[in-house]
């Protein structure tokens, strides 16, 4: 029995160094292209850019590849896709995404997956249906985890069908696209879905997941020109209660400056970049009231959205737990606990906890008030005479002099199973 | 290859006296590749004597990955280089002659990685006057190197070879025994290191990740700098990583542990070195009350914790890391600076010792540095009860199946008493059961039906020499088998992703099989069968469809009972409902009253679990949140059972975990068979143990309810419900929500302090 979950840690090194990968330089779009699914334009008239697709998992009874050519092409605005999938059972096509976004990796299709950005492990993934429905996502780090589904590539699909194939036209904007570089190579993977039979291929022979970058090939030869403005980094913060900072590293490839606008919980702000690299610092608070972070930030240039993230979560309680209710008493020894605070370092700087810990007669045993540091507080309780017993532990916590959060905690304190022994 | 004896002056080791130069030799096939350093050595040299019966087996060297049929990943090769590729080796004894000046030798032999049978157990010992060394290890991929002193005399030194099954050798480095700690460092130690994971031009496309430590390195005392080394004690459930530094708090930290009557608890230190040390042994004295009565002779088992080379998952490539991984018995040591060395003492009380405190010493010896560590045990006056509503056991992969295959007495011996050895180490550690298996086919030609009973009835047999008679077993079916007899051939795929509705006829032989074999489970007085006819089958709508037909042809059977790995709480699954009597899972999917509801309500119906997250499947260091599954978790999930998948896994090298498709894991193998644990397994242990103090609680609680002793039994009650309160209840445990190491001891003290009381009170 085997555990299916694959998960895979991924760095930018090791998507720089990994030479195994294979190389496709993408050529200058020659002529025009009409986005219509019909391959009849003079750019894909040619030897096709990718023609050998490995069937992905186990191999089925009876089986018979089908062709499927890739041909790939730019221009200063736009990246091409033509694609030309073999199919002579064209009426058993499966096809149930209707509206972008839908679960389309599902249907009949193609998967695309760009990775322009080298420096962080962000990538796109965008996938189109036989009948041209786009679903579309920036995945950031890797897995299903740090996916936005908000992101849009702005792609222009359409597919054609014939009586034994299907093809595909589409083209993606660059701008739309986390591009670190005017140039530079990319990574990138194609897959197709032929989800009536259940078989799926890639152009990367043994890929154990269409989303393991480390096998992608390598995609060179893409210029963009016009591009100004790029987000080499950014970081939303720790995203917890009380003041955050962002963080965000920009670069200006041009010779002038440019306006970069940062939309932070609605406020928007323009901060002009000078040329080369720019790091930008921006504050934002999370209410003391709220039971979710749910922030968008999002960084754009003129009209061009450089990135746009969506920050939502569930956010721990203020005063946490550490589920550790019973604690030895030893002589002379102070009872030791660390209280989880689910705040920002920059409010723990400014924040308290005052506490008092009553027996069950409400008498208060031993009181004090502690400083919050790094996300938690640490008390040390002690008092003459510490008796075992049941005893609850009353926690305030304080935000520059203001109230913010009240708990209280059940406790057992009882004496070592060494008290009083002494090691030889 | 070219036959030779002579000297060999190696510029890699450094200018040598001509006199005393050492040799080296790659035995094998002529004109096979020879290992830089090493000279060709083959069946034909003068070296061997003449009556010995030999034999040279070649294996190729591959780098490329060939693809696994089933699942569709990319499954290296066995990887052989130049000293591995091709051995001599003989069923019988054998004589060796080297020619070379009179003096004392290191004598360095490399055996193993044989390819071919892995149910094949080579035997060797090596004599060289009254000194011996000697080696026994299983299959087709272990390999090891034997050292052993040698003397020269009249130009000559000799060795004889004796086995008792066959023996191999790859490699032989005859060494001055001045020379030897050079060469051994410059030569033989990075051949072993290279062959204990995976050859250089692989091993570079990999990427090593570290773990990272948050301990800063603590402000050495001039004590410590001085003699060039700390002792720090840790909590066993957290490990002691390479390279990483003790806390302030840890060192000097004192040893001390409680345990009941009868039970086995764990004592480590460690030592974290400032600088290399050569050598470092152990003693530890017996352990004596007050009273001045000691613990039996046997009660304490000294291991070590050996560090290894993992990778994040069970089937991941290109990624590896270093971690704290199995408990070997205790030998000797060297120390390297910077990494610690934890020692891991296993104390059993028996059931009749007097309650009372025991202490005793950890003597070290550190290259001459002698270092008390004192050692305190809290023995307890009471026996600890397990709940029998519960039960613990194990996927296995019986060595029944290698000794049925193996193709000499020994090495058939060999499996089975491993099998023995592996069972009472189930048994001692609270374990009642394993899975099993009737397999069965049609032949293809005649339709006659090929099952074999008596095979099943052999586990069986022994399960119950082992006390695990009463387990009902899952037992694997043979339906991948019978579905390619009715659908000409065809393969189901990977958890059965490719299955399609076979033949109503296939169904109806399926009921007629499943009968024969429950008559004849009921004729011989089997334990319960649980019919398990697919592992882990896939949500998919084909694969769910084809469930329930064949669920339904076992339930066809009167009283049979059927077990599927699969998660009840996932929809897809729904159709199978009616049909599944025990629900097998990973997590604890189903909340404790839903779970208790369910069994309720349909009697039959059961939970079971296999948490592969704690059985070192993809995480080798996960104690502590297996600590809690076996424990307190499992005392809040409803579920009955926990069944991880599996006891061990071997692939290539069991002390190599990076040169197979898939990683090594659980519990690993000596040569005699016996098993050798990991601290997950000990976490197994302990875990059933925190069980045992919370089910002994609850019994008392229970007593003293029903003789009155309500006020008492309240205040007990209250601590559990305190500890219950305080549980972070989660569908799998790992290392995330969990409490701290420390205070699983404080919990389960706090339930041994009122099972203490309500014993006084009630006894």
């Amino acid at each position: 029995m085997r555990l299916l979950t694959l998960f895979i840690l991924l760095s930018p090194a090791f998507f720089l160094s990994n030479a195994a990968a294979e190389n496709i330089r993408i050529k200058p779009l020659d002529g025009k292209v009409v986005i219509d699914g019909k391959l009849s334009e003079k750019v894909w008239q040619r030897k096709a850019d990718i023609e050998k697709f490995y069937l992905y998992g186990s191999k089925p009874e009876n089986f018979k590849p089908v062709q499927t050519s890739v041909y790939l092409a730019f221009d200063n605005k736009f990246i091409y896709f033509g694609v030309y999938c073999q199919e002579p059972f064209m009426k058993k096509l499966s096809l149930s995404g209707k509206k972008n976004d839908d679960p389309v990796w599902k249907d009949d299709g193609i998967e695309l997956f760009l990775y322009p950005s080298l420096r962080k492990s962000s990538y796109v993934q965008i996938v189109f249906n036989a009948d041209g429905v786009i679903f579309d996502q920036l995945q950031r780090e890797s897995g299903t985890d740090g996916h936005d589904l908000s992101w849009n590539s702005g792609a222009v699909c359409k597919t054609f069908k014939g009586k034994d194939f299907w093809s595909l036209e589409a083209a993606v904007p660059l701008e739309n696209l986390p591009l670190d570089a005017p140039e530079g190579d990319w990574k990138f993977h194609i897959a197709r879905n032929r989800a009536w039979k259940n078989e799926q291929y890639s152009f990367v022979k043994g890929i154990d997941s269409f989303h393991n970058a480390t096998l992608f090939f390598t995609l060179s030869g893409i210029r963009f020109p016009s591009l100004k403005l790029t987000v080499l980094d950014y970081d939303p913060g720790e995203c917890r209660y009380g003041k955050n900072r962002a963080r965000i590293v920009l670069k200006n490839w041009s010779e002038k400056s440019v306006t970069a606008t940062i939309s932070s919980i609605g406020v928007k702000s323009d901060t002009p970049i000078a040329p080369g690299t720019k790091v930008l610092h921006i504050d934002w608070e999370q209410p003391f009231d709220a039971a979710e972070c749910n922030q968008k930030f999002v960084i754009s240039e003129g009209k061009r959205i450089l990135r746009q993230l969506t920050l939502k979560k569930k956010l721990q309680d203020l005063v946490g737990d550490e589920k550790n209710a019973v604690h030895f008493i030893e002589s002379n020894q102070p009872v030791t606990l660390r209280i989880p605070v689910n705040m920002s370092d920059f409010s723990a700087a400014e924040s308290q906890v005052r506490w008092r810990l009553r027996d069950l007669q409400g008498n208060v045993m031993v009181s004090g008030m502690t400083q919050v540091k790094k996300q938690s507080v640490l008390l040390r309780i002690f008092w003459s005479f510490m008796a075992p017993g049941n005893y609850k532990l009353e926690l305030e916590l304080f935000c520059q002099g203001e109230k913010v959060a009240g708990v209280s905690r059940d406790l057992r304190f009882v004496n070592s199973p060494f008290q009083g022994i002494y090691d030889l | 290859m070219k036959k030779t004896s002579a000297f060999i002056c190696l510029a890699a080791l450094g200018a040598v006296s001509m006199n005393a130069a050492p040799l080296l030799y790659d035995l094998g096939t002529p004109g096979s590749p020879v290992r830089k350093n090493f000279v060709p050595l083959d069946i034909k040299s003068k070296v061997w004597s003449s009556k010995t019966k030999l034999f040279v087996k070649t294996n190729k060297i591959v780098r490329e990955s060939g693809v696994n049929r089933n699942s569709g990943r990319a499954e290296p090769p066995l990887y052989f280089n130049e000293l591995t590729c091709d051995h001599i080796g003989s069923k019988g004894g054998a004589d060796l002659t080297f020619s070379v000046p009179d003096g004392r030798y290191k004598v360095w032999i490399l055996t193993g990685r044989a390819g071919g049978d892995s149910s094949q157990v080579w035997d060797i010992k090596v004599w060289s006057g009254p000194a011996n060394a000697a080696m026994t290890y299983a299959g087709a991929a272990e390999i090891h190197a034997i050292e052993l002193d040698a003397v020269a005399r009249k130009g000559q030194l000799k060795l004889s070879v004796s086995t008792r099954s066959q023996w191999i050798i790859n490699a032989i480095a005859i060494i001055p025994e001045k020379e030897y700690a050079r060469v051994k460092k410059n030569v033989l130690d990075p051949e072993m290191a290279e062959l204990a994971s995976l050859p250089p031009e692989i091993l570079k496309k990999w990427k090593k990740m570290p773990y990272k430590s948050d301990i800063p390195e603590p402000r050495w005392s001039a004590a410590e700098k001085k003699q060039g080394f700390a002792i720090f004690s840790r909590n066993w459930t957290e490990p002691v990583w390479p390279e990483q530094f003790p806390r302030k708090s840890e060192i000097g930290r004192a040893v001390r542990a409680f345990t009941s009557l009868g039970e086995s608890e764990p004592m480590t230190f460690s030592v974290y070195p400032l600088k290399n040390f050569k050598r470092v042994t152990l003693q530890v004295k017996p352990f004596v009350n007050e009273k001045g009565a000691a613990l039996a002779a046997d009660a304490v088992t000294a291991r070590y914790v050996r560090y290894a080379w993992v990778r994040p998952n069970y089937n991941m490539t290109g990624f590896y890391y270093r971690v704290p991984e199995v408990l070997m018995p205790w030998s000797e040591r060297s120390l390297k600076a910077g990494e610690p060395l934890r020692i891991w003492l296993s104390i059993d009380t028996k059931v009749h010792t007097e309650p009372g405190i025991y202490r005793s010493t950890a003597l070290l010896d550190i290259d001459g540095q002698k270092v008390n560590v004192p050692l305190t045990l809290r023995v307890l006056p009471f026996r600890l009860v397990k709940n029998p509503h519960v039960i613990f056991a194990q996927y296995y992969d019986h060595p029944y199946k290698k000794a049925a295959r193996a193709k000499d007495d020994f090495s058939r011996q060999w499996w089975e008493k491993r099998a023995e050895y592996e069972h009472a180490h189930m048994r001692d550690s609270g374990h009642e059961g394993i899975t099993g298996s009737i397999w069965f086919t049609r032949d293809r030609r005649s339709g006659k039906l090929i099952l074999n009973f008596d095979a099943m009835q052999k586990q069986i047999d022994l399960m119950r020499k082992y006390g695990m008679g009463k387990f009902p077993i899952p037992c694997g079916m043979g339906t991948s088998s019978l579905y390619a007899y009715y659908m000409k051939g065809a393969l189901m795929g990977s958890h059965i992703t490719r299955v399609k509705m076979p033949p109503k006829k296939f169904f109806e032989d399926f009921t007629a099989i499943t009968q024969l074999i429950e008559n004849e489970a009921r004729r011989r007085g089997w334990p319960e069968l649980l019919y398990y006819p697919i592992d882990e089958p896939s949500s998919q709508t084909n694969s769910v469809e084809f469930m329930v037909e064949i669920l339904k042809a076992i339930k066809k059977v009167p009283g049979v009972r059927t077990y599927v790995t699969a998660n009840p709480a996932a929809s897809a699954y729904a159709p199978m409902k009616p049909y599944v009597d025990v629900w097998s899972c990973q997590p604890f999917s189903i909340p404790k009253k839903q779970a208790e509801a369910d069994m309720k309500r349909r009697p039959g119906l059961e939970y079971w679990s296999y948490p592969n997250h704690n059985s070192g499947e993809n995480d080798h260091t996960l104690s502590i949140g297996t600590r809690m599954t076996y424990g307190f978790g499992l005392w809040q999930s409803g579920f009955k059972v926990l069944i991880p998948w599996i006891y061990s896994v071997t692939r290539h090298d069991q002390w190599n975990n990076l040169d197979s498709g898939t990683s090594d894991f659980g519990v690993r193998t000596a040569p005699d068979g016996r098993p050798i644990p990991t601290p997950l397994w000990e976490a197994y242990r302990e875990g059933i143990d925190d069980g045992k103090y919370l089910f002994t609680l609850e019994s008392l609680i229970a007593t003293a309810n029903e003789r009155g002793f309500k006020k008492e039994a309240a205040a007990a009650q209250r601590d559990l419900d305190l500890i219950k309160k305080n549980i972070f209840i989660q569908e799998r445990y790992r290392d995330k929500e969990l409490w701290g190491a420390d205070t699983f001891d404080a919990y389960r003290w706090l339930l041994a302090e009122n099972i203490m009381k309500l014993n006084t009170l009630l006894y």
